[in-house]
């Protein structure tokens, strides 16, 4: 079915996506290469972070507790 | 709508929501949640698309109003800013398996807006950002469970 003129001009999306991965292997070990990000996340919450453990996997990982981190 | 300015944007995001062939079970109830959190002014839907990937692997793009019954999601409708363009299509398409439907969803988060534009006021500038999946959340804890256990 083709889209109306509404639909003409340049795309914002850029180029094919990829199907996101859905398991655990998504995770890399070690030091992240996207570590600055955690800047804007020390800025909204001071101090030691279990809030997105707490928040998202509640009954897995005790709030508190000393975290995964090994810095 | 009250005229923002695009310092007062909060970030826009994306998401493709695929129900593959033989598991498409559509009650309405996503529909329910979409308009909450519209009304609610978590976030402010901009653009809906419907996609259909053929067996072949054409696709076919369809609007809101295109679909035969709307029902509630009629009110967004003529709120919708038409953000992706045809050509946007085959990209956002690529990521569906053949056989499958896919709602594309663009909407922006209201709800971080006024925080985005403290940090854009502060000199900050957005140079990462992402989404965890839960499951590998969940993986990841488990691994450390695990190398606890053997004592590393």
């Amino acid at each position: 079915m083709p889209l109306g003129p509404g639909r003409r001009g340049v795309g914002v999306i850029g180029a094919p996506v990829a199907k996101a991965a859905v398991v655990g292997a998504a995770i890399s070990p070690g030091p992240s290469p996207v570590a600055k990000a955690a800047v804007v996340g020390a800025a909204v919450s001071p101090g030691p972070s279990p809030i997105a453990k707490a928040a998202v996997v509640g009954a897995v990982v005790t709030p508190g507790g000393p975290g995964r981190r090994r810095f | 709508m009250t005229e923002r300015s695009l310092d007062d944007l909060g970030p826009v995001d994306y998401l493709i929501v695929e129900f593959p062939a033989g598991a498409q079970n559509f009650t309405g109830e996503g529909a329910d949640e979409l308009l909450r959190l519209h009304d609610t002014g978590i976030i402010r839907i901009m653009d809906v698309l419907i996609l259909a990937k053929n067996d072949d692997g054409s696709v076919e793009a369809m609007e809101l109003s295109d679909l035969p019954e709307l029902g509630e999601l009629t009110r967004l409708e003529a709120q919708l800013a038409q953000t992706l363009a045809e050509e946007d299509v085959e990209n956002l398409a690529a990521a569906m398996d053949p056989g499958s439907v896919a709602g594309v969803l663009v909407y922006e988060n209201l709800w971080a807006a006024p925080f985005a534009s403290a940090m854009r006021r502060a000199g900050g500038q957005l140079i990462a950002n992402g989404r965890i999946p839960i499951q590998a959340i969940i993986a990841a804890v488990e691994a450390d469970a695990a190398l606890e256990a053997v004592g590393v």
